[in-house]
């Protein structure tokens, strides 16, 4: 078990480590430079200010040693401070990251609810033109945009219901609404596996004598179809981590909720290298220890580790 | 009682109505923008006897994060800063002229490069130290000479700026290098408020967060939650406001609340449901559904900004050429941009700057729409129409695009359909207004041949289009150039006025450099009760503003 | 012993199936004769006829420059196609190449390519897709590309799965065993064996790139306007909700009909190639 969790942390290092060569070659690609944007405004733009601000975060140096400085710093924990603010990136990102955790934490865990109701109720329904109907939704869920769903949502129970406050004012609701827009595109690829296990389990022979023994349905539903895929969901909840940042940039936009979401999206806008690199390591970090704690919970859960590949669970960006 | 000063028209409310009913139900009126009540010129919200206490939510566009006072060139950081900092001098809307703040009086030299200021005694900053002769020299000469160890760049009105000297208890006299009448001027701007020593001592990433600040406006950070809200509370013995405030004292209000309301279609709904007091960005097309729920339409004017126009990039590709440029400044309809995507309450751009402001010459017959003369200043320039409509030349099209702040509601459907006019005289436009990644990377690159953008130019024109450093036009003018120096050395007003209409001409009329759109008006949606106004720079003036039980 | 099928020769498609397959063809011909399908210029409006709600003349109404928004739809299929078509395409491409490096280079090229299928996995595709638009500027290519690497992926793992399946068949292990050599064997069964998988994959990738896009062009990163692109007008429209829902609601509605067939049909494909 020890070497086995070496291996996989050593792993995981090399997955941190390829993930900052890919976004340093983006960034050195890039057509302009960070420092010209941030201080070429409508008030001018400096050349000489320009170069000293650029030799000061060491951008005219060659790629190779500004590849190994900046792994250098990352590797010490050191973040360096945000080309636009000049704050700290640790204390931009940490001003703002219990709001996505709080947004996204709720989020998954309501698409989980969502995924569990639909195939609860895709397994009880008699009717196949009613059990068609659920099927489907997850696929109608995965193709609505969450912007468009967001706008809907306040313009109904911010402006004429009037229960739920435009401007975050930290009550459940403002948090529960935006985490539901958010969880439907989430909920999508996890039903989608949960509908494929009570498909599966239907057809397995101890279910349909189960059922036919007159055990309660929804019993039935617990023991046997939810259990045997809980392996499978799992895994699956591994691989949405992506969607969720997704929809909460979105989300976040629309509901004007303070987050890693506004604050990636000014630190793209500004070309604000430091914060960017930033914010994609200590999000790669996240999702490679998440990966990782599934990866050793899926065993335990289902022996045979299920691992369901395929065209099921297209959501990427929580569109 | 006058409330004459600040020029805010009004729209007169019309009867309640339920709000935004029919959102999905499809049966909400079509709205042509600009209908609904019109404005009354001169009215405003602060009619009434003032309400002491309650508190004011300000829903603003966005938040900022950067409050660097060189940099808060946005009105998201001048609304901000307009109510918790003074300023030397204040401009005021009404005559175009500056009058006393935090300096009491002041006098200028013969040649315009020396101004001696007295300092308006007994001010303290909000942490009690004094805001004296002293406090004010610290804050100029961060002003004037930049920081280069903190990365903190000049004001750019500040030209010629040598040094400030404490020459008696309450005097501060300031020297430039260089006559530059506009000094003064650049006093009353928003990116010269004036902070206490404590925060200029702070580094970049110390002054540009506003729980640092520390000012002596009328008020004070109270707390945030950041990207969400700011909260200042009144300061009690906060007396010495503008003198062309309506209060002379402390605010009526406790607390004042800074919010954002990103999505342009919700501002309307936030203050018709109560949830904002007033929302800052509402789009023509909502107009009428704001005025049909009972919601005030507050436009504020702009004197302190130049209107809207779009800037040509002079050594850029394809508008390098003037004949080109004017093709292209007279070849839109205006009237009927302005009856599509704009609204009543935007008037028609008559020259570079705004109709309210001091100087302003009508320059709009001179380029008033001509399709034919556009088409044939085309032709001349060797673009021939192509299979496409597109016009052509060496097997190049003749395209150009646009960059611009996502921040305005209207200039971004604007060019949607100056792009549908352009095309009728086979001009291709590439419309990235909105892309606020384009525009940073556009406002650096001298190639990028169109911007589009209104500016804060209190500091005068000069700093916005010379040689050094500008990033509007890139171009260095040397007839420009003379003018700007001509009317900074300008002693008598009348002399002032008359390089200032030469300067308006110039830029629009003999280098084409310029594309007059519309006067710059912020309009705000007002709730009811509400009584607020605003300065010349669209700033909202809550040490004025009350709200009603 | 399971042979694959061919594209061409598929089981009879349900009621569900062959609504789908119906709708594609009706964007084909879109895509083809757009001037067909519509009388109005998508680009030029009439200044007299702005926010008109929808009738028979303007089925989705028009919009705020008084352009018929039905036919921005029916126009904006080619460049929609354009953009979400170079994503899947990227997507395709690059994930093919890596998950054939992976499965059949030997164990090493498989390690490494599995790193970097995680290393993709962790990093947010919507953060690169965000990056790469915002760097390069909104356009169909940097949208494109942007949003493919996202759904590299998918395509790494599907073919990684399906070439592993395939050579356990049958017939790869006796042209194997007859000598073929490594580029014989990938095109003549491998690559073949796994596209129905790929097609069917590339498919419902196609709604998902559409959607990506969509929310892109929110974020204020979008194909550059006149160029009407689904993913921009229901982005935009949404600014118009209060007074004007037709401008993203229908083009909306739209656009989720053709995302939801794109599955079916990709489900189909899918099963259809498996069976």
């Amino acid at each position: 078990m020890l070497r086995y969790l070496a291996s996989r942390a050593g792993q995981a290092l090399v997955v941190l480590w390829i993930t900052y060569t890919i976004v340093f070659v983006l960034i050195q690609t890039l057509p302009s430079d960070p420092v010209t944007i941030f201080l070429a405004s409508d008030a001018g733009a400096d050349q000489e200010l320009i170069d000293r601000v650029s030799a000061l975060y060491g951008y005219d140096r060659p790629w190779f040693e500004q590849y190994a400085l900046q792994l250098g710093n990352l590797l010490r924990g050191e973040f360096g401070f945000s080309l636009s603010t000049g704050q700290s990136v640790l204390e931009r990102i940490g001003s703002v990251v219990g709001s996505t955790l709080a947004l996204a934490s709720t989020g998954l865990l309501l698409s989980v609810l969502i995924a569990i109701a639909i195939s609860a109720v895709a397994f009880l329904v008699d009717s196949p033109r009613l059990r068609a109907i659920i099927v489907a939704a997850p696929s109608l869920f995965s193709s609505i945009p969450v912007f468009w769903l967001g706008i809907v949502v306040l313009q109904v129970f911010s402006f004429q219901l009037r229960i739920l406050s435009l401007f975050p004012d930290g009550s459940l609701l403002s948090l529960l609404i935006p985490a539901l827009v958010l969880a439907i595109p989430v909920s999508a690829p996890i039903a989608q596996v949960l509908l494929t296990g009570v498909e599966q389990a239907s057809e397995l022979a101890f279910v349909k004598t189960a059922r036919a023994k007159g055990a309660r349905p929804m019993r039935v539903f617990w023991h046997h179809v939810f259990r045997s895929s809980l392996g499978a969901t799992t895994a699956v909840i591994g691989t949405t981590l992506g969607v969720l940042i997704a929809g909460s940039v979105i989300t976040e936009t629309v509901f004007a909720r303070p987050g890693l979401g506004s604050v990636l999206l000014r630190a793209v806008i500004a070309q604000d290298v430091p914060l960017v690199q930033g914010l994609v390591f200590l999000t790669t970090l996240v999702v490679v220890v998440a990966a990782l704690v599934v990866d050793l919970i899926t065993p335990l859960l289902d022996p045979r580790v299920l691992r369901s590949v395929g065209t099921r669970g297209v959501s990427r960006l929580g569109a | 009682m006058s409330f004459h000063r600040v020029r805010t028209r009004l729209a007169a409310t019309a009867g309640a109505a339920a709000l935004l009913a029919g959102v999905l139900a499809g049966c909400a009126a079509p709205a042509a923008s600009g209908g609904g009540a019109d404005a009354g010129a001169g009215a405003s919200t602060l009619s009434g006897t003032p309400v002491e206490g309650g508190s004011l939510v300000f829903a603003d566009i966005e938040l900022q994060t950067d409050f660097q006072v060189q940099k808060a060139f946005n009105y998201t950081q001048s609304n901000v800063f307009r109510n918790i900092a003074d300023r030397l001098t204040a401009f005021d809307p009404e005559t175009g002229e500056v009058v006393p703040w935090i300096a009491s009086e002041w006098t200028v030299n013969e040649d315009n490069t020396e101004f001696a200021f007295t300092i308006r005694p007994g001010v303290t900053f909000s942490d009690g130290t004094p805001l004296d002769a002293a406090a004010v020299k610290a804050n100029l000469d961060q002003l004037g000479l930049g920081d280069d160890a903190k990365k903190i760049v000049k004001n750019r009105d500040f030209i010629g700026y040598v040094s400030s000297e404490v020459t008696a208890e309450d005097t501060v006299v300031v020297r430039l290098s260089e006559p530059n009448a506009d000094f003064l001027k650049a006093t009353a701007a928003a990116t010269a408020s004036l902070l206490s020593p404590a925060t200029l001592a702070l580094d970049y990433a110390g002054q540009a967060d506003i729980s640092k600040i520390v000012a002596s406006g009328p008020f004070v950070f109270e707390s945030q939650v950041p990207d969400q809200e700011l909260v200042f509370t009144k300061r009690d013995d906060y007396a010495w406001p503008s003198s062309i405030s309506t209060n002379e004292g402390a605010a009526h209000l406790d607390e004042v609340v800074f919010r954002a309301i990103p999505e342009v279609g919700l501002r309307v709904g936030a203050v018709a449901s109560g949830q904002a007091d007033v929302s800052r960005g509402v789009q023509p097309s909502d107009e009428a559904s704001a005025t049909a729920s009972g919601i005030e339409l507050a436009v504020a004017e702009a004197p302190e900004l130049t209107a809207n126009w779009a800037a040509f990039r002079g050594g850029a590709p394809v508008v390098s050429d003037q004949n080109v440029r004017r093709a292209l400044q007279i070849g839109f309809d205006r009237e009927a941009l302005k009856s599509t995507v704009l609204s009543e309450r935007y008037p028609l751009s008559g020259s570079v700057l705004n109709r309210s402001a001091p100087g302003f010459v009508d320059l709009s017959d001179e380029f008033a729409y001509d399709a034919e003369e556009a088409e044939r200043l085309l032709d001349e320039a060797g673009w021939t129409v192509g299979s496409d409509g597109i016009r052509e030349k060496d097997g190049q099209r003749l395209r150009v695009s646009i960059a611009a702040s996502p921040r305005s509601v209207v200039i971004k459907p604007a060019f949607e359909f100056i792009e549908s006019e352009w095309r009728k005289i086979g001009v291709e436009l590439t419309n990235n207004a909105g892309d606020s990644a384009i525009l940073a990377t556009a406002l650096g690159d001298p190639a990028y041949p169109i911007i589009g953008s209104r500016q804060f130019y209190l500091g005068g024109l000069g700093p916005l289009f010379s040689a050094a450093g500008n990033t509007n036009t890139y171009v260095s003018d040397d007839e420009l150039n003379a003018l700007f120096a001509t009317e900074r050395a300008a002693t008598e007003p009348s002399e002032r006025e008359a390089v200032l209409a030469d300067i308006q001409e110039r830029l629009v009329l003999g280098t084409n450099l310029l594309v007059p759109l519309w006067d710059e008006v912020q309009v705000h949606a007002v709730g009811k009760g509400v009584h607020i106004s605003f300065d010349g720079g669209t700033a909202p003036l809550l040490q004025e503003a009350w709200v009603e039980d | 012993m399971r042979v694959p099928r061919g594209v061409g020769e598929l089981p009879l498609p349900g009621p569900a199936t062959a609504l789908s397959a119906l709708l594609v063809l009706v964007l084909v011909a879109w895509l083809a004769v757009p001037g067909l399908f519509t009388g109005y210029d998508p680009l030029v409006g009439d200044s007299a006829e702005v926010f008109l709600a929808p009738s028979v003349a303007h089925p989705f109404g028009t919009d705020h420059l008084g352009r018929d928004v039905l036919a921005r739809v029916i126009h904006g299929t080619t460049q929609t196609a354009l953009t979400a078509g170079l994503a899947v395409l990227v997507g395709l491409a690059l994930g093919t190449a890596i998950g054939l490096a992976s499965s059949t280079l030997g164990p090493w090229a498989d390690a490494i390519s599995m790193r970097v299928i995680d290393a993709l996995i962790a990093l947010p595709a919507f953060m690169v897709a965000l990056f790469v638009v915002a760097a390069y500027g909104a356009g169909p290519v940097s949208l494109g590309v942007g949003v493919g690497i996202g759904s590299i992926v998918l395509f790494a793992r599907v073919t990684r799965a399906e070439v592993l399946r395939v050579r356990a068949l049958d017939y790869v292990e006796a042209s194997k065993l007859a000598g073929a050599g490594y580029f014989r064997q990938l095109f003549g069964h491998i690559l073949p064996g796994a596209s129905g998988a790929l097609i069917a994959l590339a498919v419902v990738d196609f709604g998902a790139a559409v959607l990506a896009v969509s929310a892109l062009g929110y974020l204020g990163f979008g194909t550059p306007p006149p160029t009407p692109e689904w993913g921009l007008i229901i982005a935009e429209g949404r600014n118009y909700l209060a007074n004007a829902w037709w401008m993203t609601s229908l083009p909306g509605t739209f656009v989720l009909l053709v995302v939801v067939a794109l599955g079916v049909l990709g489900r189909y494909l899918g099963k259809a190639t498996r069976a």
